[in-house]
Parts: C-alpha cells; structure tokens; sequence
C-alpha cells in the first residue's frame, strides 16, 4: 500500500528548513519562521478539520484556535515524533472539542424547541458529494471518524494515527474497519 | 491499494469520489492569508511553560528553606543589627559572557532571554551587542530594528556621503560611525552618545546627538524622571524605544514630538509637554473589530475612517485595514474607481504583502465590473505572471481568455 506520509504531504519541499529548525526558531521567537511553520500546515488543518466535519463558517475560528495553541505548545515540543503528528494531535484534540460544544448547542437548541439555523452553504465547495461525504462522517463517532479522515482523508499511515489518537495499531484497524463499514452502510442508505 | 478502489457500484463509486474530493480540498487563498493576519500578532516568543514552572519550583523550595531557617533560628541569639547595604554594584564577572559574533542571515528576529546576550553582525561592519531580554530584527538588508531591551551597536567609520542606519520603532539612527547602545523600556526611547554622533529621524526631522549626549524619546516621563549622570567621552550611546515596536507616542503628532527640545544634556530638565502622559493607544485587532462592527450597523463612512487611521500603522493589522478599506469602498460606498486606488496604494506600500494576490484579485473583479477591459486584460495577464502557483490561476486564465475576446485580441 502506497501510503503518502505526512510530512510529505504537508511539510514543503526539500530546500526549505526543516520542521525541528522551524520549531526551534519559533521558540527564539523568530516570526518569520512562525510564518513559514504558518504555511506549512495551514492547508492540512484546513482540511483536516474540514473532514472532521466542523461547518464550514467555523472552520478559520478553529483553525486559529489550533494554531494558536500549537504556538503555545511549542516549548514543550521535544522532537520525540514529527512535527505533523503533534500538529494533527492538537487539531484533533480540538477537532473534538468543537464538535463537542457544538452538539451541546445543539441539544439546548432542541430543548429550547427553536430549530437550529442550517449551516450556510461554503461558496468554495460546490461538490454535492463533497457535502454528502461531510454529513455522514459527521454521523460516524468521534474515535471511529477521527481514524477514518486521517487514513483515508489526510493519507496516514496507521503506525502514526496509532501515535496520534494514542491507541495501539490493532485498536486503529480495528477503528477504521468499523468506519468504513458504517460509512459505506450509510452510503447505501443513503442516510445523509 | 485504496480502499473502495476500483469501486463495486454506483454507490462505492461515488462514495471513493467523495474520499477524493475530500482528499484534495484545502483552504482557499483568502482564507489562508485571513487567518494569518489574525495570528502574525502573537506575541514575540511562545510561553516557557517549564521555566516558568521552574522559577515557581525554585520559589517555592526558597520560600520553604527561609521558613524552616525561622523555625530553628535559635531564640537566644542576638539580634543582628542592621548593617547598611553596600549600593548595587554591577558585577563585571557575574554578567553574562559575551558569545562569539553571530551572522544572522535577514530577514531574522533574534531574541536574548535572561541571562543570555548575543553579539551580531550587521551590514557595513557593524555589529550589535544584544543584553539579556533584548530582541533585535534584522532585515533582508541586513539592517537591524530594536524592539525591546538594551543594545549597543559598534558602527565603523563609514566611508564619505555612507551612513549606517539602524531603527528603534518609528525612528531611524543615522551614524558616520560610532558606538551606542539601544535600550528598550517601556514606551520611551532614549539616545545616549559615547563617541562620533547620532542623528535621531522621524519623517524628516531629525535630532543630532554629539558624544557624550543623551536625548529621550518625548512622552518617556520614566526614563527623564531618573536624572543620570554624564557619561565621560569615550564610552557608549544608549538608545531606548518602546516594546511592541508599536509606541504609543505614535498617536501623537510628530511635530510635537520631535519639535520639543530634547535632553541634549542628561542634567538639562524635561521639556514640560514631553512629560505630559501619552494618550491610551487601543490594540489594532480592536479597532478592527469596531470598524467591522460599525460596517454591520450600516455605517460605512464611520468604518472607513477606522480602517484608514488603522491602514496608517504598520504591521499585518495595517495591511489588512488597507486591504479592508478598498473593499468598504467598492461594495458599500460602491465607488469602485476609489477602491481601485485604495488597493493600488496597498500594492505600492506592501509590494510583497500578505493580501497582494487578493488585492490583485480586488482589482481584476472591479476592472472587470467597470469593463475596462484592456486594463483588465493586463492586471489579468500580470496576476498570471507575479501568481504563477496561485489556486486561482485557472479562473484569471478564463477571464483573460473572455477578457482577450472582448478586446478582439487572438
């Protein structure tokens, strides 16, 4: 399996400094390579919290969000694993966060018998499939959807999922299994 | 092999197209350059959070040791009588030791924390001496801006009609060659000259400093408060300059501020309106928040002053107020021929900004709208140019290929 590793696929090309000489200039307080780091993950987290089904008019919040606190957690970024897997970590932890208050908003919404406004739809996605996939991942479970974007969205391979969601690879396949079983049940019903 | 790959029905099929699609969406440019701007004002170095826990550690146990000290001090011990400080003398040998000199390839921020200095080199033999909590910026030219702290800059003799500039906040140092230092203290600048002379510049004006002088920013009432004694000649300058590098003294006019004599002399007294409190400056993203607040109340013309005064500063808040205030212009107050200029004069004062690809894009769409075709045509052909990798090169390929129709070009 021709799995594309992250730091291929969100780290810059060769040339550029690397992630531990971003890191370790951000940590002198270099802005211009906090730019650089900026740039190099930007779309990844985009993307990854796009496909973990926060709306899209919260998604530059929570991008921010996630930068904000890879920015704080800096310091305490030893190198023991890739930049990217660390990023990934932070933006799931968030990921989750969000989706959590936002499904609590939802219910006091419910409870308060209003119904919740429909997300509006993001001018910069105009792929039907594009938003029928999002609703029903969103449908999946926070572990089993999280698994999911990351092997088959974001293009991990299982070893670092397994040191993201801090689980054992068997609990990852097993995950992941799962989902693409629900994901493909839902696609035939067409539940979306 | 992908999952769903190749698909069994319809149903996998599309589903695998979904994966895909999802695969290859990102943020869009706007976005991207957006959020950034909301970020780029983080502060200048992430939080320790370890040495922070340490110090409290090391407190804690200092805290622990002097009450257990209390307890077992023996009672019939007699009192120790006062005894008179020796005053605070600056130890040579417990300083910091002065690292080799560094070349620190521009554009760089270089941070010194406590207990840590750094000496760089600077363009034109020049080179810097950075103290503890200094932080310096040294451009792609190889010229350094103080931000905060205290640092000395050692200046070679430069050849005839050659300056050595060097920047703190609003104002530029102008030497032929000399030695200073640059301290960084709350929101004031100061000057002192050891050797050669300074010229202190602030659009056009300028204060000169011979050797052995000081000069303090105005609105700097601390630093004028503590009277200093004169240096002898031979030793260094000292310039001093607000933190941020943004000065609250730059709400103030500049007439006033470089108008008013100055300290030429440590002993000689403050100029009174100099000791006046600088007014309360507000953070830009707050600004920026009130003129998007005012602009969704329906008061263009109320944002649009915000915006300008805010485009007025620097940094990445300043852009995106020049940015922001052209599109206030065009889809508001519809003048789009206004716009036009908002975001050409953006182009002209951030060539390589973080919104130009937006701006060029601005201008293209209002062109486009106002039909002024062959202008369009060639802001089309020179965003294709300038933006090469751009995610919407694909659609200005369209519209210059419509726009070439129009204009009955092949």
């Amino acid at each position: 399996m021709n799995r594309r590793s992250a730091s291929s696929s969100i780290a810059g090309s060769s040339g550029q400094p690397s992630d531990r000489e971003l890191v370790g200039r951000c940590r002198l307080g270099d802005t211009v390579a906090w730019r650089a780091l900026y740039d190099r993950y930007a779309s990844a987290v985009y993307r990854f919290v796009a496909a973990l089904g926060v709306p899209a008019q919260e998604r530059e919040d929570a991008a921010q969000e996630i930068f904000v606190a890879v920015y704080r957690s800096l310091e305490r970024f030893r190198g023991d694993a890739q930049l990217s897997t660390w990023v990934y970590r932070i933006a799931a932890r968030h990921a989750a966060r969000l989706g959590r208050s936002r499904r609590l908003r939802e219910l006091l919404g419910a409870l308060a018998l209003r119904e919740p406004a429909p997300p509006p739809p993001d001018p910069s996605e105009r792929a039907a499939d594009l938003h029928t996939l999002d609703r029903m991942i969103g449908r999946l479970g926070a572990k089993k959807r999280t698994v999911l974007v990351l092997f088959e969205i974001e293009g991990l391979d299982v070893d670092k999922i397994a040191d993201i969601v801090g689980c054992p690879s068997n609990t990852v396949w097993s995950r992941l299994r799962h989902a693409r079983a629900d994901l493909l049940r839902m696609a035939r019903r067409g539940t979306t | 092999m992908r999952w769903l790959h190749p698909p069994g029905d319809s149903v996998e099929a599309a589903l695998r197209a979904g994966l895909d699609h999802a695969r290859a969406r990102t943020s869009n440019e706007v976005a991207r350059r957006r959020l950034w701007t909301r970020l780029a004002d983080l502060p200048v170095s992430p939080p320790q959070p370890k040495a922070r826990a340490m110090r409290l550690a090391v407190g804690a146990i200092f805290v622990a040791g002097l009450a257990g000290a209390l307890l077992v001090w023996p009672s019939g011990a007699p009192p120790v009588a006062p005894t008179q400080q020796p005053a605070p003398v600056e130890a040579k040998g417990t300083e910091p030791e002065i690292p080799l000199r560094r070349i620190v390839e521009g554009p760089a921020l270089v941070r010194t924390r406590a207990r840590e200095r750094a000496e760089i080199a600077l363009r034109d033999g020049a080179h810097a001496d950075l103290e503890p909590n200094s932080v310096l910026f040294v451009d792609a030219d190889q010229r350094g801006r103080i931000q905060r702290g205290r640092v000395t800059l050692s200046v070679p003799r430069q050849p005839e009609g050659k300056r050595f500039a060097a920047f703190a906040g609003p104002y530029l140092i102008s030497v032929l060659g000399t030695r200073f230092h640059v301290r960084v203290a709350g929101d004031s600048v100061g000057v002192d000259v050891e050797e050669g002379a300074v010229e202190v510049w602030r659009a056009g004006r300028a204060v000169h400093i011979a050797s052995g002088e000081s000069w303090t920013s105005p609105f700097s009432a601390r630093a004028r408060s503590r009277p200093r004694a004169r240096r002898p000649r031979g030793q260094q300058i000292t310039l001093v300059h607000g933190p941020a590098g943004l000065p609250s003294a730059l709400s103030a006019p500049l007439s006033q501020r470089l108008s008013e004599p100055v300290g030429r002399h440590p002993a000689a007294p403050a100029a009174p309106a100099s000791s006046a409190p600088a007014p309360a400056v507000r953070p830009a993203t707050e600004v920026f928040k009130q003129a998007q607040v005012t602009l969704a109340d329906g008061h263009p013309k109320e944002a649009l002053d915000l915006l300008e005064g805010l485009a007025r500063g620097h940094g990445p808040a300043a852009e995106n107020a020049a940015y922001e205030a052209g599109r206030v212009l065009r889809d508001h107050l519809r003048k789009p021929r206004q716009a036009i200029g908002v975001w050409t004069l953006y182009r002209a004062r951030f060539p390589a900004g973080i919104l130009r690809a937006e701006t060029d894009l601005s201008i293209l769409e209002t062109l486009v709208a106002l039909e002024e075709n062959e202008r369009a045509l060639a802001e089309a052909e020179a965003f294709l140019r300038r933006h090469a990798d751009s995610e919407r090169r694909g659609e200005v390929e369209r519209a210059a290929r419509r726009l070439r129709e129009r204009c009955g070009l092949p």
